[in-house]
């Protein structure tokens, strides 16, 4: 089993802010209240009634007046209390900013200012070494994945990714139906069943092969998986393949695509409802297209998409985009160069969990591959203890007990 | 018209003290509730919920002392108004024996 580095999600760096400020929140609330009461309290040692009350009984008004004085000002007083709870109000709010203060100096942005000359540098030199431009990408971001990230970034890769697809038309989709897979009738049991499916899909010799499995219950509730997947084409021009590179260049920095119009086809197809909840699945492109699917089939509600899970997909531009009752699970191959892509680490947030592992075979293909790389990635976040991750597989339960699967099968292809 | 202090307000005061005293007891529970579902897991976390904690204990010792000054306070009503009481008593008795003395003195005097 591998090793796997998670980031974001409930264990996140901006879950644990969330978490420190809510607790903060409840401390304010606390000191402010019982110092408001501290004051009303104080009111009454010097209430007339209470001095007239004196003449006739001194001692038991001494008593009183001594009680009341401790509960509100001695040592462990209402008044010191209040105190105590507002600097401890104070102290959490300033881990949380501290905290989010360390993780944006670890940031791209950051970084990418301080480190480029050197990412450069030692991208040419693997360059100049291997005299292939992919493996020297290879060997950078085996080293250092966010080194990756800058180098991309740094270069512009993602704007004119962005800037050429835009000018490219894109059409629209439509879904053609392929009819029923009889061979998918075993429900998925967990997240290497899910991404075994997307796998069993992706071999398909079909470009733009989608599959929409409609998974039933025992109590006989639905829920829906969506296989998507990745790049089969690499044209630029004008092509009926959805999964040219004009869909590349939209869906890395967040377009509607004419792959996603045929997703969405592709459901209604099926028979996938309002109320069902619906998980996304997506490798390399077909994970780029399932956020942004995501986030506009939400948006619109016309699809109750709860979760999304991406294989080697570079969506660190578009996943925070992505509604926040959306949970998506982005798993990244550390020696595949493809997630990096958008040059940008996926944002820390509480519904988006990034884990990450060394899978592969050490080739370009390979470490992009979904069986050969991210299948075993899978299998090893599927038995990580990380919380993110646990939490991630908790909440998507419910399409790990189907008793029934009924898998259609779509081609996503573009007209003009 | 009565000079002598109420019993009925120092009660009432009593009674609002004892409500701060349950409201204290409600803000402990509540910080107490926010701490315990706290998802914030680790060394920073035990560290916070121990003084988290403190707080809470003294926020209910501090109740328990709002309710002794309440029962302080309900006590010297009591007494107050025992004092009323014998203070009224004696004022009808004086005021009676005086009565009854100028009553006679006067009837002694034929008048």
């Amino acid at each position: 089993m591998g090793g796997v580095t998670v980031d974001g999600g409930t264990g996140g760096i901006t879950a644990h802010c969330d978490d420190l400020r809510t607790l903060a929140r409840r401390l304010g609330e606390v000191s402010a209240d019982t110092l408001h009461s501290a004051w009303s309290l104080h009111g009454y040692l010097a209430q007339p009634v209470l001095l007239e009350s004196a003449l006739l009984d001194p001692v038991g008004f001494a008593t009183f007046e001594a009680d009341l004085l401790l509960a509100l000002d001695g040592l462990h007083g209402l008044t010191p209390i209040g105190l105590r709870a507002a600097a401890l109000d104070l102290e959490l709010r300033a881990a949380a900013t501290a905290y989010e203060l360390a993780d944006h100096l670890a940031s791209d942005a950051i970084l990418g200012a301080i480190e480029l000359p050197i990412a450069t540098q030692a991208a040419s030199l693997a360059l100049a070494r291997t005299r292939d431009p992919l493996g020297a990408a290879e060997q950078v971001v085996a080293l250092d994945p966010a080194l990756a990230d800058t180098i991309i970034d740094g270069l512009g890769v993602p704007g004119l990714l962005a800037s050429g697809a835009r000018s490219l038309p894109d059409g629209h989709g439509v879904a053609r139906p392929l009819g029923a897979d009889t061979g998918a009738s075993t429900p998925p049991r967990r997240l290497t069943d899910v991404v075994a499916d997307l796998d069993r899909r992706n071999a398909d010799g079909h470009h733009g092969a989608v599959d929409v499995r409609i998974l039933t219950l025992a109590d006989g509730s639905r829920r829906a998986i969506v296989d998507i997947t990745g790049t089969k084409s690499w044209s630029l021009g004008p092509t009926s393949d959805v999964t040219s590179l004009t869909t590349n260049g939209r869906a890395l920095v967040g377009l509607r695509t004419a792959y996603e119009q045929g997703v969405l086809a592709a459901m209604r197809a099926a028979g996938v409802r309002r109320t069902d909840q619906v998980m996304l699945v997506g490798h390399s492109e077909g994970g780029m297209v399932a956020v942004t699917t995501a986030r506009d089939a939400v948006t619109s509600g016309e699809f109750d998409v709860t979760h999304v899970v991406t294989a080697g997909s570079p969506v660190g531009l578009t996943v925070g985009q992505v509604p926040r009752q959306v949970q998506v699970l982005a798993l990244e191959n550390t020696r595949d160069v493809v997630p990096h892509l958008d040059g940008r680490a996926n944002p820390d947030q509480r519904n988006v969990t990034t884990a990450s592992g060394a899978r592969g075979d050490g080739t370009v293909g390979g470490d992009h591959s979904v069986h050969d790389a991210y299948l075993p990635l899978a299998g090893d976040v599927q038995t990580s203890h990380d919380r993110s991750v646990h939490d991630f597989l908790t909440g998507a339960d419910g399409f790990f007990r189907a008793e029934r699967v009924v898998t259609q099968t779509y081609q996503v292809i573009r007209t003009y | 018209m009565s000079l002598l202090p109420d019993p009925a307000d120092l009660r009432a005061i009593a009674d609002r003290i004892a409500a701060h005293a349950t409201g204290t007891r409600s803000r402990a529970h509540a910080l107490g509730r926010a701490t315990a579902e706290s998802p914030w897991r680790g060394t920073a976390a035990d560290v916070f919920g121990t003084s988290a904690a403190e707080v809470i204990g003294e926020l209910r010792r501090a109740a328990a002392r709002l309710d002794d000054a309440a029962d302080a306070l309900r006590r010297h009503a009591d007494r107050i108004g025992e004092a009323s009481a014998l203070t009224l008593v004696e004022h009808e008795i004086t005021h009676g024996v005086l009565s009854g003395a100028v009553g006679g003195a006067l009837s002694l005097l034929g008048l």
